[in-house]
């Protein structure tokens, strides 16, 4: 039963009032001397009794004569009734229907024996078929197409259905709700039918859904256009999905054979919430670099592995099993590996030799594992854990000889020593790394080379030495130095008085590795002094990334143009701080250098809606997206080249830049990862269920049969109006008989 | 219960019954000059008594009946003298039970009906006519013998005032205790409710007609005992006994009044069958319908 205007039971209390009042009457009672006692008694013992009956007879029909009167106002109408089965119901006349249907790729999972989206378009087919004229019915895709399916002469034909249903189901696109309901509001205000409807047929798994603040306004609005909203979710108890979200190292750019720390972030979503996940990883000719199976409870996880990866580019892919919703568990990505790393280490002409001068610290820690030099000192090179990457490297090239496979050389490090005399761009051009060493001062001319050099990409290391005078340092490079030097923080070192460093920022891929055990572990080097830095001279632009357990800065990074000017404040000889003999000293050059390198080099792995910038010596270039739309760019020309910018990259996946754009060869790869918000692959929880519930006014339903109940109660069976209207009328009536034949 | 005594009325009352009793005096005197100052007839002239000739003035003749307008006209004396009528002897005979306590809007029962009798009585007096008075409960509750004038007629006045409505009623020991000192046959006017079986209360009437007696029935009521007019449940206590009733009037009160109804008829059907009138008489201030009947009634008995 339907209660039209439930809003006036209130007053059914009131039928009870003809009850009160009798019961109020008979408590009244009075005493009166009665001189017709004889008369009085022979009417009481013959119809007292029947009497009684009778007027309680007449109470009970005002009562309900009351009570009918109360439920005409109210206009019960008994249920809805499905004429068949599977009916939808018919729509009265004057109806507007608006369908919104999901087209993401979540629709693509299995439901059934099809998929949801087979569901979704036999329910719109149903929908149509039920449509009765004068009518109109709106089919919209719920993503980002503006495409709109109408049909206003009711009910149409099956082939004008289905030609409908395929329209919209070819308008593929993540969902966008808000934009969805905001045309759906634009159609029903222009709508001259008095009935509304609004059906959302999805997954219901973008977020929007769960934000009752983005829609919270459109529901608002539907309800004051007197829309009545329905929802279809199509989730499938034990769906499972997985989603690749992001695959990164510590940057873009390895280098040869190096053992990189990979770090995959992945969601799980769906059920059951714990299940066994799958990860391969392979490289480029779909070989396996890395394999493995983790039992995972739902949310995002990270898992780190290790690659070591030949030179040249590499190509990762990772694929997740098992997985019903399989349109997101692949995840791309492309690092290019370099085969040598250069360092250039810029020194003043000194008297030091040996390990008093910092630059051999520096030869040592980065020469290669199998050179002579590194052979000197076998003690130093086995703590060094770039000498046993080297090792390893050259161990795994030796088994892949032995295999037949084609030799792959781990990286080698050439170190270019050079007096400032020497520096100017074009030496320095080569150069990933530049290392300024035990120098306060520059000459004019080497200076500017070395600034040029920074602003145009390069990343220099200044490394002033314990002789270094702070006031010269900062005349000659305030310009690009992070901070301005002060006095050293001890006169004098006490063997006991010291410092650790820790990165200032432990969220950062560069410094992740670097600050665990087995990477770098660079918490255990004992720092016994440094220069302090001068208050507030920190360069806008500039940043500190370790620090020291007093506070001071330990190495602050400047960007300086395109490139980068670190600072270390405790020299790179070991006559300040034992880092110099710590494994994670090489490490930790190597990855500086590693990411001077990358920074040097546009990203090819990209974050949702960043640019694609890309070499195009042709002038121009073709972008081939990952919907498989194709569009030409031209190119900018630069000092050192023309370059493109591609700024549409707002659909995950690969791009593939061709420069050559009449060839039908693959370019240059760009990965663009997915948003982990934006995803809608994975359904409403049950707290963002009730949110959207709340938000919506509407019960979410999970099957079909449940939303054609929601609709059948909204619509009304027979009206109990004229029954009750007669009752009254038939009440009133005997009523009014018995009291005058009787109590009149 | 005031007994006749030799030694005069007055001596024999309270101030206050005395008081009672001059205020029902003047009350009966009043309604019966105004009932009857429309007939032009006045009940202190003896208008039922004719003129029937002069005859010589011998001494000793009460010189009330001189002629003074013949004595002026020949200067000799002579006696008026009327024509006689029978005096009418009328019996009141007043239901004294718990029942004529019965008040309504105005006048209970009992005090409408001694009005009712002591005007009645005083219009007997003023026709010259003896009168005695009979009260009766479950027995005889009270008796004025037959008399005359006014003197006896307070005496009568007493007795009503003096005997208040109690106890139940015998209308056939009643009746008959306190009718049987009504040996002259004579009218009898009856004031009561008559609440019992009216056949049973006529056949008791119907005795005094086979004596001889003129009887008239007025049954006296309360309108308000007829209507039953109340709108919530009422504990009736009976004014005869210790009976009490609870009763939602609004279930009986059409078959009531039907019954009420049905009873006077039947009193009213059965009183003519025994051949004597039956008067309602409801509590008002009409008391005209008794006063008329029972000079109607009289005059019907001297033109038989």
């Amino acid at each position: 039963m339907t209660l039209f205007s439930p809003a006036y039971l209130w007053a059914l209390p009131a039928a009870a009032l003809p009850i009160v009042i009798y019961l109020l009457f008979r408590r009244r009672r009075r005493d009166v001397t009665w001189g017709a006692m004889y008369i009085l008694r022979q009417v009481f013992e013959t119809r007292s009794r029947q009497m009684l009956w009778l007027q309680y007879l007449i109470v009970a029909l005002r009562t309900l004569a009351l009570a009918a009167l109360v439920f005409l106002f109210v206009r019960p109408h008994a249920a809805w009734r499905p004429p068949a089965a599977d009916a939808f119901p018919a729509a009265p006349p004057s109806t507007h229907r608006v369908v919104l249907l999901d087209t993401s790729p979540t629709m693509q999972a299995r439901h059934g024996t099809g998929t949801r989206m087979d569901a979704a378009l036999s329910l719109c087919r149903k929908l149509f078929e039920a449509g009765r004229h004068p009518g109109r019915i709106d089919l919209l895709p719920l993503g980002p197409s503006e495409a709109r399916f109408s049909a206003e002469r009711l009910p149409v034909g099956s082939n004008r259905i289905e030609q409908l249903l395929a329209g919209c189901a070819a308008e593929p696109g993540p969902a966008e709700p808000d934009r969805a309901l905001r045309a759906a509001i634009e159609i029903f205000r222009a709508s001259p039918f008095g009935r509304r409807e609004l059906y959302i047929l999805g997954g219901f798994g973008h977020r929007e859904f769960a934000d009752s603040a983005i829609l919270a306004p459109r529901f608002r609005e539907l309800r004051r256009q007197g829309v009545s909203v329905f929802a279809l979710r199509y989730h499938q108890a034990g769906t499972r999905n997985l989603a690749a979200l992001d695959l990164s190292a510590g940057g873009d750019v390895l280098l040869a054979l190096q053992p990189a720390r990979f770090r995959l972030t992945l969601g799980c979503y769906g059920d059951p919430d714990t299940a066994q996940t799958h990860v391969t990883v392979t490289g480029s000719g779909d070989r396996t670099l890395y394999e493995q199976t983790y039992s995972l409870a739902n949310g995002e996880k990270t898992l780190d592995f290790v690659l070591a990866l030949p030179a040249g580019e590499s190509t990762l892919t990772v694929r997740l099993a098992p997985d019903d919703l399989a349109a997101d568990n692949v995840i791309r990505r492309t690092f290019t590996v370099r085969p040598r790393l250069v360092i250039a280490v810029v020194q003043d002409l000194v008297t030091k030799t040996g390990f008093e001068n910092p630059r051999t610290w520096l030869n040592l820690a980065l020469a290669n594992a199998g050179s002579e030099a590194g052979a000197r000192d076998t003690s130093y090179r086995e703590i060094t854990s770039a000498a046993q990457a080297y090792a390893a490297a050259n161990q795994a090239a030796a088994e892949r000889a032995e295999e037949g496979a084609q030799p792959e050389q781990p990286f080698s490090i050439e170190i270019e020593g050079k007096i400032p005399e020497q520096v100017s761009a074009e030496s320095l051009s080569r150069a990933d790394l530049v290392i300024v060493v035990d120098m306060a001062a520059m000459p004019g001319e080497a200076f500017e080379a070395l600034r040029r050099h920074v602003v145009r990409g390069g990343t220099v290391l200044l490394a002033p030495g314990p002789d270094a005078d702070p006031e010269a340092f900062n005349r000659c490079f305030t310009t690009i130095a992070p901070l301005l030097l002060a006095a050293p923080a001890a006169a004098t070192l006490d063997p006991e008085r010291y410092e650790h460093s820790y990165a200032e920022s432990g969220e950062d891929p560069f410094w992740r590795d670097l600050e665990s055990a087995p990477g770098a572990n660079l918490g255990s080097p004992r720092f016994y002094n440094h220069y302090t830095t001068r208050p507030g001279s920190l360069a806008p632009d500039a940043r500190v990334l370790l620090s020291l357990t007093d506070n001071a800065p330990l190495l602050a990074e400047r960007r300086v143009g395109r490139g980068h000017v670190l600072l270390w404040t405790a020299g790179l000889g070991a006559d300040w701080h034992s880092m110099a003999v710590h494994a994670g000293f090489p490490v930790m050059l190597i990855s500086l250098a590693n990411q001077a390198m990358e920074r040097r080099e546009f990203r090819r792995n990209l974050d949702p809606g960043a640019p694609i910038i890309a070499p195009a010596p042709g002038g121009h270039a073709r972008i081939v997206r990952p919907d498989g739309g194709t569009e030409t760019v031209e190119a900018a020309p630069a000092t050192d080249g023309a370059f493109i910018r591609y700024d549409r990259t707002d659909v995950p996946g690969d791009y593939d830049v061709r420069t050559d754009v009449a060839a039908d060869v693959p370019g240059l790869a760009y990965h663009v990862r997915p948003d982990p918000a934006a995803s809608d692959l994975r359904t409403l929880d049950a707290e963002g269920q009730a949110a959207f519930e709340q938000t919506g006014g509407l019960l979410l339903c999970d099957r079909e049969p449940a939303l054609v109940e929601q609709v059948g109660r909204h619509y009304t069976g027979r009206p109990w109006s004229p029954y009750l209207a007669a009752a009254l009328a038939l009440g009133l009536l005997a009523e009014m008989g018995l009291s005058r034949r009787f109590f009149a | 219960m005031v007994e006749d005594s030799p030694h005069g009325f007055s001596s024999l009352l309270s101030g206050e019954l005395a008081d009672r009793v001059r205020r029902l005096e003047l009350f009966s005197r009043f309604r019966v000059e105004g009932l009857l100052s429309g007939t032009g007839k006045s009940p202190f002239k003896g208008f039922t008594a004719d003129f029937l000739q002069h005859r010589q003035y011998f001494p000793g003749d009460p010189l009330k009946h001189l002629d003074w307008r013949v004595y002026g006209k020949s200067e000799r004396l002579f006696i008026r003298e009327y024509e006689e009528l029978t005096n009418t002897r009328l019996t009141v005979v007043l239901d004294v039970s718990g029942s004529m306590s019965h008040t309504g809007a105005s006048w209970s029962k009992h005090e409408f009906a001694i009005r009712a009798a002591a005007i009645v009585t005083y219009l007997a007096m003023a026709q010259r006519d003896s009168f005695s008075l009979a009260l009766f409960r479950e027995g005889r509750a009270g008796h004025v013998p037959f008399g005359g004038g006014r003197q006896h007629l307070r005496r009568v006045f007493a007795a009503l005032l003096d005997t208040p409505p109690r106890d139940g009623t015998d209308f056939s020991r009643g009746l008959a205790e306190a009718t049987s000192t009504v040996r002259h046959r004579g009218l009898t006017m009856v004031f009561s409710d008559f609440m019992d079986d009216p056949e049973a209360v006529v056949r008791r009437l119907a005795q005094l007609r086979y004596r001889g007696h003129d009887v008239i029935a007025a049954q006296v009521h309360d309108p308000s005992e007829q209507e039953l007019d109340f709108n919530s449940v009422t504990r009736f206590h009976d004014p005869e006994g210790p009976t009490v009733l609870v009763v939602d009037p609004q279930l009986i009160q059409r078959q009531y009044r039907l019954a009420f109804e049905t009873h006077l008829a039947a009193l009213k059907g059965a009183c003519h069958r025994h051949g004597f009138e039956f008067i309602a008489l409801p509590v008002g201030d009409a008391f005209e319908v008794p006063v008329f009947t029972y000079l109607q009634r009289r005059l019907e008995r001297f033109t038989r």
